[in-house]
């Protein structure tokens, strides 16, 4: 579980320290960082995990612009096997024009290294903390990514696959095709292939598949199944089948609506995410969804938390999220104007006889 | 597709929630059919926060009733005043809205833990408790609450033989939620 991320001198962020829960709900108003911290943790997951180089993600345009410092901080801790991990890793600008570089790349588990990658040199720990390898390394990617898992580094190895199954949404109907060109390991932000992605769990983890069917049947008037239907070599096309009065009919997956494909697609993330205990950020998951929908999802979503200890960040401001879930699970982003951006628990004032979404809806939760 | 709600909870906080949505899964009631009323914005205010919205719950539940099945469920500690008192302030706010008092069999369940829910999900897991006792501040609670749920309807079901240790408030929560098959 993620306990601690840490960001310096990334857009609004500066040293600024967030410690979430396992089921959080992420209020604050326009501009308060929300979407920044959910960019930071899905550079840092691309980053490490799959190896993508800092030249992809225009870091240093990224800086915070009243500053005028050149490194960006990042730091993670995770809570996995009872054990605590932490990773850090400092941005510089080398070069001209300058380009973004790692200063420094760390891994620790319980204080102790178990990876370093510093001014381009890496030192390899083994579970055992005692060193095993050192070699040069260009310092434009992360050298972390590069670890292969092997029988002595099963720990560091750990962080990764945790990191591995950290997702961040930020879902877009209207990027979403039914076209599956092949299996894709990672969903895009926007779940814009999430075909590929479904077409790639189906595979790897079928169990949920039947419980994904039986939330959807529960949602969507008529829904039957999904299924991907071969479409020339090597490409399948999502579709879903519905049943009305002893008729079936099927529609390609761009032929749903707006509100079912991301139905679709916030159960498929329940499912085979939360529920097999991976971590998500979702911002603003409730858009397009009937007001009908969001209830019951948000509670099938509280029982796979609970159920799984996954654990889920929301990032909302709809009235019906921020009503079950501000007053126990919920913080504030706040940002004074043109300052840069902190972190307080949700707390209203107990005599208060409204909602909270109302409370938030006037401003007065920060009374 | 599911039918439309049938089951309103109103609850004094998310432990409460808790309980009780877990013990209606158990039931067979689906997520599509339970309606979580909003919760207090603020801590320590919960009773207060549920007395308050009783009344329009009970007078919505009721034009319901009369087109399709629809409960009520209420759950709000008696915390240092006993079950009595706690009904008794229930009574009052729908008799200070010139509503009818709940008739029996009416699909109106009051859900009220003395000193409050933890001593409940404490009780339900086997633990000896007291009535007198706040355990809010147990460690442990939440992992407790789904089993303690089940308990809690394997207990009610008819002809289910009722516990010994279980806590007065407790048994008298029993045929509550009789009201609601």
């Amino acid at each position: 579980m993620l306990t601690r991320i840490y960001i310096d001198n990334f857009r609004c962020l500066v040293n600024f320290e967030y410690r979430p829960r396992r089921q959080e709900l992420i209020l604050g108003g326009n501009g308060s960082g929300k979407s920044s911290l959910l960019d930071v943790l899905l550079f840092l997951q691309q980053f490490i995990v799959r190896g993508v180089p800092f030249d992809e993600f225009r870091l240093l345009a990224q800086r915070t612009r009243w500053l005028d410092r050149p490194h960006i901080t990042t730091e993670l801790e995770a809570e996995l096997d009872g054990g605590r991990y932490v990773y850090r890793l400092v941005i510089e600008p080398r070069g001209e024009p300058a380009t973004p570089r790692a200063a420094s790349e760390t891994l620790c588990f319980e204080g102790k290294s178990l990876f370093e990658f510093i001014n381009g040199e890496v030192q390899l720990f083994d579970d055992r903390f005692e060193r095993k390898a050192a070699y040069e390394l260009d310092p434009a990617r992360s050298a972390l990514a590069t670890i292969i898992p092997r029988g002595d580094n099963q720990k560091l190895s750990r962080f990764k696959r945790w990191l591995g199954s950290f997702h961040g949404f930020r879902i877009n109907p209207f990027a979403m095709s039914a076209r599956a060109e092949g299996e894709e390991l990672y969903p895009k932000v926007d779940l814009s292939n999430l075909a590929a992605w479904y077409r790639h769990l189906v595979q790897a983890i079928p169990r949920p598949s039947a419980a994904l069917r039986e939330s959807l049947r529960e949602c969507i008037e008529g829904f039957n199944f999904l299924e991907l239907e071969p479409f020339g070599e090597n490409v399948r096309l999502l579709r879903a089948e519905f049943a009305h009065g002893g008729r079936t009919t099927r529609f390609y997956f761009n032929e749903l609506s707006d509100g079912q494909r991301c139905l679709i697609a916030l159960y498929t993330i329940l499912h085979f995410v939360v529920a097999q205990g991976g971590a998500v950020v979702l911002d603003e998951p409730e858009n397009f969804v009937s007001l009908r929908e969001i209830q019951p999802w948000l509670m099938a979503l509280s029982d796979a938390i609970e159920e799984s200890h996954g654990q889920v960040l929301l990032v909302s401001h709809h009235p019906e999220i921020i009503n079950q879930w501000a007053p126990s699970n919920g913080v504030r982003f706040i940002r004074d104007i043109g300052g840069a951006a902190r972190v307080e628990k949700f707390q209203a004032d107990p005599e208060s006889c409204l909602p909270p979404a109302e409370l938030v809806a006037r401003g007065w939760e920060r009374e | 597709m599911s039918d439309s709600v049938w089951v309103v909870v109103l609850a004094e906080d998310q432990r409460h929630q808790r309980f009780v949505r877990r013990y209606l899964y158990r039931k067979g009631v689906s997520n599509h059919a339970i309606r979580m009323e909003p919760l207090p914005s603020g801590r320590g205010c919960g009773e207060q926060w549920v007395r308050e919205r009783y009344s329009s719950q009970v007078q919505a539940c009721r034009r319901r009733s009369a087109r399709a099945k629809t409960a009520l469920v209420v759950v709000i500690d008696a915390d240092t005043g006993d079950v009595d008192w706690r009904l008794r302030q229930l009574r009052d706010a729908i008799s200070q809205e010139g509503l009818a008092q709940r008739k029996e069999g009416e699909g109106i369940v009051h859900l009220i833990p003395r000193r409050n829910i933890e001593t409940w999900i404490l009780c339900l897991s086997g633990r000896a408790v007291d009535e007198d006792t706040d355990y809010r501040c147990e460690s442990g609670v939440d992992e407790l609450i789904d089993d303690a749920a089940v308990a809690f309807f394997e207990s009610s079901r008819i002809n289910a033989t009722m516990p010994t240790y279980f806590v007065p408030s407790l048994l008298s929560a029993i045929p509550e939620v009789r009201r609601l098959d």
